[in-house]
């Protein structure tokens, strides 16, 4: 199950990557290099989740990890372990007076993300790692927290932000909230936040008086429906707890959807301004058609200027497409995907090319072979990053240069649970080229889930 | 590019020997030269190129050459020559048996490419699965340079041998479009193959007696990526088909033709720079 809601959310992430662009890691992981993430997937009551995986390269020695995930009506919890495992960590989470008291990871939101909880990329509305409900679980810093009242209506916490240890109280009376977050060595911040409906505003600011403010709406028009969202303030404001991901200060996004049985439509417009001569925009236009047998089509454009990141140098004009098209049968999928960036109109002078096919063939009791093959070309300087879903996370594999990529996936039942294999090759121009250069990397994985009561 | 230095005759000599000019070398140098050519020009076919229309693969050849099995059961043997650029030094010769049982397509192939001293061979198997609704296999192919002799023993060197893993999927999408994905060198081991063969998408859209596709070859590591669009038509035995390729610009043209379980296709393709390249095969059973 849980490996299939990875699927699914890796589905969902090349969707979305379809929808904006190919995924990549948010701003605080270092550009270039292998980003890993967490789905947050939930554990019914009273089960237990055990897993036990192992990793490595060719000519390497395996890298274990363990993992336990359990929920009982009042005590929940995940703990994971293994050498240089950046997923490594736990929460422990118990009912405490009127409250819930937890330790472990934090990844806390208050309002629109401004003092905690941002979102990673200027253009989107919502963190996807940050708050409840999010689908990923991230990994702002490490604490402890208690959570009182219906739907968290006060929320304390102390923790470990970066190289920063913060304390903060967020309180929340119907659709008002307001947060105090202050900082160990000096350093306060406050949030105040209305939301009410599909309307949510938030204004923040600091010690010195550096301000930001952000309100984001969503409104029906017709069967279509519009989403609106403006930011504005003072370069000089920096998220206490995670600066790398104070964003813009000013930006104006907006979001247009429709959709019907058949046609799925999305045009997204952004501008922002990190700071005085660091701006950035994006244009984006995509269309699914579904199809018959639960196929799809999916063709999108999409044009870029300016800097992505605060940190990053500016990437300049981009201009890409892409086409992607799923079809075939419960019991054997295709699906083709072509992408293609350049720094010219019309894509020309290409900058990333990706083209990847995967097929993959279902059988009884949740099985299944998948093998994913790509071709990339990547220019130097610029950054492309394929979406790998294993049974216990998501990897954003970072690739550069020309070259090949294959993954060779197996699930089946065993053990009392369900096994996970998975083998990739890789090939990248240049070096030992073509035979093969880079060394085979494996995957293995069991996996038990079982109800305790 | 491995074959290309071998052939060019730099790899092949002594240290210190003299290059003396003379047939031996000259063939090198044009046979090395045009492979060189092969390879940047991106063509997507290698030691097992049947002459067929890319949008509908059918044949044992095809299915080693690819990994796009048809839907035809039965046993079929399939010959075929190929001449590049009209290159006598430089020419293929295949020979492959399948067969089809039920939903199961397997093939066996052996190829000869270029002269004894520079030349080489190749073994080639596929095995996949096929029905209305699409189809996938694997390939497997191992090369040894002719150079090292008919011995058995030879195929175990390490030098002069390579092999190449790889396959293909089809899928029906409805409405007479089929889909297709094909990478044939996922894995590979060895010498390198002569020619990079990275993934190839296409579509094709069929009705009634005429085929239409559109394919595209992902970049190679020393190439940009090339599209292929091509028109098949078919009336009775007789089957005819236009291709167009980019990157140069280029066009070739085909023939098939079934009588009695004997098919015949022929094809040329034409290179703006390099010359013609002819394909011819003889094939029983199965269907032009």
């Amino acid at each position: 199950m849980r490996a299939a809601l990875i699927a699914v959310l890796a589905l969902v992430l090349l969707a979305a990557s379809a929808a904006t662009d190919s995924p990549e890691p948010p701003p605080e992981a270092p550009e270039g290099v292998d980003y890993e993430a967490e789905p947050a997937d939930s554990l019914d009551a009273g089960s237990v989740e055990v897993g036990f995986g192992a990793t490595g390269r060719a000519g390497e020695g395996p890298r274990r990890s363990r993992r336990v995930r359990f929920s009982d009506r009042t005590f929940d919890g995940s703990v994971r372990e293994g050498e240089r495992d950046p997923l490594a960590g736990g929460t422990l989470e118990t009912d405490a007076a009127t409250g819930r008291l937890g330790v472990g990871r934090l990844s806390p939101r208050w309002g629109r993300g401004l003092v905690l909880g941002a979102a990673a990329e200027p253009w989107s509305r919502t963190a996807s790692d940050r708050g409840a409900g999010a689908r990923f679980r991230g990994r702002a810093g490490r604490g402890a927290w208690f959570r009182a009242g219906q739907d968290r209506t006060v929320e304390t916490l102390y923790g470990r932000f970066g190289k920063a240890d913060l304390a903060g109280a967020h309180a929340r009376l119907g659709g008002l909230g307001a947060g105090l977050l202050a900082r160990r060595r000096g350093g306060t911040q406050a949030s105040v936040s209305l939301a009410r409906g599909s309307a949510e505003s938030e204004l923040a600011m600091d010690r010195a008086g550096r301000w930001r403010a952000e309100g984001a709406l969503e409104r029906p028009l017709g069967r279509r429906k519009l989403a609106v969202r403006a930011r504005g303030g003072l370069p000089g404001f920096q998220s206490l707890a995670e600066p790398r991901r104070s964003g813009p200060a000013q930006a104006l996004a907006m979001e247009l959807s429709d959709e019907t049985e058949w046609l799925r439509a999305r045009a997204i417009a952004a501008l922002w301004r990190f700071r005085p001569g660091l701006s950035g925009a994006r244009a984006a236009l995509e269309v699914e058609r579904r199809l018959a047998q639960h196929g799809s089509l999916a063709l999108g454009f999409e044009e870029q200027h300016g800097a992505r990141r605060e940190s990053a140098r500016p990437a300049g004009f981009r201009q890409g497409w892409w086409g992607e098209w799923r079809g075939g049968r419960p019991a054997l999928g295709l699906t083709l995907r072509h992408e293609a960036w350049g720094e010219r109109r019309f894509a020309r002078g290409a900058v990333r090319t990706l083209t990847a096919a995967q097929v993959e063939a279902r059988g009884p009791a949740g099985s299944y072979v998948r093998v994913t093959h790509c071709a990339f070309r990547v220019r130097s300087g610029e950054s492309l990053y394929l979406p790998e879903a294993s049974s216990d996370r998501l990897v954003l594999r970072a690739v550069t240069g020309a070259g090949r990529r294959t993954r060779i996936e197996l699930r089946a039942p065993g053990a009392g649970g369900h096994i996970y294999a998975a083998l990739s090759l890789a090939t990248n121009a240049g070096g030992e080229a073509r035979t093969g250069a880079s060394r085979p990397q494996w995957t293995l994985d069991w996996t038990r889930r079982a109800r305790t009561r | 590019m491995r074959r290309a230095c071998v052939i060019t005759g730099a790899a092949a000599l002594p240290p210190g020997a003299a290059v003396v000019p003379g047939p031996v070398l000259l063939a090198r140098l044009i046979a090395g030269v045009a492979l060189v050519a092969l390879a940047a020009s991106h063509a997507r076919a290698q030691d097992f190129s049947p002459p067929a229309p890319a949008g509908t693969p059918a044949g044992p050849l095809a299915l080693i050459e690819r990994g796009l099995p048809d839907t035809i059961s039965g046993v079929r043997i399939e010959a075929a020559t190929v001449r590049w650029f009209g290159l006598p030094d430089l020419a293929t010769r295949a020979l492959a048996l399948g067969g089809g049982w039920r939903t199961v397509r397997g093939a066996v192939g052996i190829s000869q490419t270029g002269d004894p001293e520079l030349g080489w061979s190749a073994f080639g198997l596929a095995l996949g699965v096929a029905e209305r609704e699409g189809g996938a296999a694997l390939r497997v192919v191992v090369r040894r340079d002719r150079r090292l002799g008919p011995a058995l023993g030879s195929w175990r060197s390490s030098s002069g041998v390579g092999v190449e893993v790889g396959g293909g999927v089809c899928v029906a999408a409805g409405a007479g479009l089929r889909l297709w994905a094909s990478a044939p060198q996922v894995w590979a081991r060895g010498e390198s193959p002569p020619l990079e063969r990275p993934l190839e998408i296409g579509v094709a859209y069929g009705a009634h007696d005429a085929t239409l596709w559109l394919s595209r070859g992902a970049p190679a590591s020393d190439a940009a990526a090339d599209h292929e669009a091509g028109l098949a038509l078919r009336s009775g035995p007789l089957a005819l088909w236009a291709a167009a390729r980019d990157r140069p610009l280029r066009g070739g043209i085909g023939v098939a033709a079934g009588a009695r379980g004997l098919v015949v296709r022929a094809a040329v393709e034409s290179h703006p720079a390099l010359g013609e390249t002819v394909r011819l095969a003889l094939g029983l059973g199965g269907a032009p």
